[in-house]
């Protein structure tokens, strides 16, 4: 029987804004089994982001608990989880968050030399991690020398360094085409096949869900039985598909337009709305 | 929670080199706050030490020797200057005769001046006046009946500090009728004019001793013995020559500042205010800067703390960035004193006090140099450690 690697029980999340509380996750209990590669999604505002921050230890419940490998990370001190995320985690961002000053390859040994790695060890991890995403000839190039999936993959391969039980990744295909998404969710499948690695990914591309082993359905901050397909419509200017909760919205004349780009948008006020 | 200097050195360098521009603005910013902190009180100081050499240079020598109250000359003074000049390291001495006198021109008069007696060539070894005649040419010893007189009393379109209605308004050649204390009046021939454009000297008239002893109807005698040693050592040698049983009132170049005296208190609470002001801003502008600089790096900070980089590391490492900052700051604007100073030493700046060369104390260096190192810190320090404390997802999403 596998076993539970990340267990959550009553997580609860409220953010106060003034005076204001808004509830973001109203008591989540969730179990991630060791070398399981699950999904988390839920439409705009159900709170799988803010689950998947919880559990990576990158922020804190209002209430509730957080197992992971058996260790209850919430009572531990910053200093401890910091170690934690360091040796035990791999975070993927959204948006790279790759340091714009290093080059790949810096990039990717930075938690290594975190460790009190030798330099040299440094670089033969660092071109190894690299290497496994597909990234062996870009070693020393910056961050702005390379494409969004290229960053992407300097950002899993930090992630991957130094060797952590569980990957938790933030929508790491949003801000990329379809082909480099395509070859980054392949990764991380190989990833878990190969390396065994636990995965936990946000995602609210529905394609998605063939790929993973299960998926974590989310509604207004609970666990949801059922899964909400996003609603689809297509793009009012270029016509392409597009999910509704992440359309780009301009409204004119009392109707509502929506658009998969501000290009499109701008494009289309222009020409139709504009006239 | 253990740190990794390495680590902080690296991703401090790394940053640095990025952002070359911002270094070299940020390095700029910092050297142009150590030069204005320090360019004045490095002024003032050159200010009040060309007024300390005027003194030493042009009127009075190191060391004065005065007659003792109730005597109007020093006796056995040509003796007196022979054991003078026999103490090892006394630069030279001369006697001269001071002499109550009001100088007139035709229709003009000027009076309130110091009129000496002297021995041009013993001068010239005590008092550097030979090296700034103006006009016509300095006194020799077989001079008798000439007079050399200082710019403020010649005018005539010398530079003065003073009005030129109470100057002679004198030429080379021209007649100068002197009417003595002791109600002698002779006149004499102006040989020249000197301006070493000090604020004493060149109110001054000199005339031979001879001519002198013959006004007042004396011999080997002195009104004042000017001495001339080596900076800082005058009360050694005053010392030395009481040991010699010359026991006349005794006075250092210090003791004769009097309105210098004021000029340089003046310049000295000035220089105080001056220098704590900029000290302030110095202070607030570097921290400022530094601190601006890296609340923009709030994100960076974020994602280091994500991957597990911890609080210990993010605050050295944007700490060394700010003493990075701060000391080629320093260093830089160190050059660019010592530029400056070496441009002034060949090229002093002409004042109306005379030509002043700026002089950096280390004191001065050292205190602006502290200072400008620990609002670097300070500004570095504070605002990663103010957010290397905060939530992850506020440093990176705001």
């Amino acid at each position: 029987m596998q076993r539970v690697i990340v267990k959550s029980r009553n997580l609860k999340k409220i953010y106060k804004m003034g005076t204001v509380e808004v509830p973001a996750l109203g008591g989540v209990d969730v179990d991630i089994y060791e070398g399981e590669y699950v999904a988390i999604m839920g439409p705009s505002g159900s709170g799988k982001s803010t689950l998947l921050h919880l559990l990576a230890l990158l922020d804190t419940p209002t209430s509730g608990t957080i197992i992971i490998g058996g260790t209850d990370v919430l009572d531990m001190p910053e200093s401890e989880k910091s170690s934690f995320r360091l040796n035990r985690l791999g975070y993927i961002f959204q948006e790279y968050n790759v340091l714009p000053e290093l080059t790949a390859l810096e990039n990717t040994y930075l938690p290594a030399m975190m460790q009190g790695k030798s330099k040299a060890e440094c670089i033969e991890l660092g071109r190894e991690a690299l290497d496994l995403v597909g990234m062996g000839a870009r070693y020393d190039h910056l961050p702005s020398e390379l494409s969004g999936g290229e960053q992407q993959r300097v950002s899993i391969a930090r992630a991957l360094i130094n060797k952590p039980r569980i990957l938790f990744a933030d929508e790491p295909t949003a801000n990329l085409d379809s082909r480099t998404s395509k070859t980054i969710l392949n990764l991380f499948r190989k990833l878990n096949k190969e390396l065994g690695l636990t995965i936990a990914m946000v995602t609210h591309e529905t394609e998605d869900k063939s790929i993973v082993d299960r998926v974590i359905n989310l509604k207004d901050g609970l666990l949801s039985e059922i899964y909400e397909e996003p609603k689809v419509s297509n793009c009012e200017y270029c016509g392409c598909k597009i999910y509704e909760e992440g359309a780009i919205v301009r409204v004119a004349d009392g109707k509502t337009y929506q658009f998969c780009s501000d290009i499109c948008a701008d494009n289309y006020t222009r020409n139709r709305i504009g006239r | 929670m253990k740190g990794n200097p390495r680590l902080s050195f690296f991703l401090a360098v790394k940053n640095i080199l990025h952002q070359k521009p911002l270094f070299i603005l940020i390095v700029l910013i910092i050297s142009l706050s150590f030069v204005s902190a320090t360019i004045v009180s490095a002024t003032i100081l050159g200010f009040v030490n060309a007024l300390n050499n005027q003194i030493i240079d042009y009127s009075h020598g190191s060391i004065l020797i005065e007659p003792k109250e109730d005597e109007l000359f020093i006796d056995d003074a040509l003796e007196k200057l022979d054991k003078i000049r026999r103490v090892p390291g006394v630069i030279a001495a001369t006697r001269r005769y001071s002499l109550g006198a009001t100088l007139f021109k035709k229709d003009r008069e000027a009076a309130g001046f110091g009129f000496f007696g002297i021995d041009p060539d013993d001068e010239k070894k005590v008092s550097k006046v030979y090296m700034h005649m103006r006009k016509g040419e300095y006194l020799t010893p077989g001079d008798r009946g000439e007079i050399i007189i200082g710019s403020e009393i010649a005018g005539r379109g010398e530079e003065i500090f003073f009005l030129e209605e109470d100057t002679l308004s004198a030429e080379v050649g021209d007649k100068i009728r002197v009417s003595f204390a002791n109600g002698v009046q002779k006149e004499f021939r102006t040989k020249g004019i000197f301006n070493p454009r000090d604020i004493y000297s060149t109110s001054f008239a000199y005339i031979t001793i001879k001519d002198a002893e013959e006004i007042l109807g004396v011999s080997g005698k002195a009104s004042l013995i000017a001495v001339r040693v080596p900076k800082g050592t005058e009360s050694y040698y005053i010392k030395k020559f009481k040991e010699l049983g010359i026991n006349d009132v005794f006075k250092t170049w210090e003791d004769k500042l009097s309105t210098t005296a004021i000029i340089i208190s003046l310049f000295g609470t000035i220089n105080l205010l001056l220098s704590a002001v900029g000290l302030f801003i110095v202070f607030v502008t570097v921290f400022v800067i530094i601190y601006i600089n890296l609340a923009h790096k709030r994100k960076q900070m974020g994602i280091l703390k994500a991957i597990g980089i911890n609080e210990k590391v993010i605050t050295w490492s944007y700490t060394i960035q700010s003493m990075i900052y701060g000391v080629s700051g320093i260093i830089t604007g160190a050059i660019m004193i010592k530029v400056m100073t070496v441009y002034w030493t060949v090229n002093p700046l002409n004042t109306p006090l005379g030509f002043v060369v700026p002089e950096l104390t280390t004191s001065s260096t050292v205190i602006v140099s502290a200072m400008l190192l620990f609002s670097s810190i300070i500004g570095g320090y504070i605002p990663s450690v103010k957010a290397s404390k905060e939530d992850i997802i506020k440093l990176i999403w705001g």
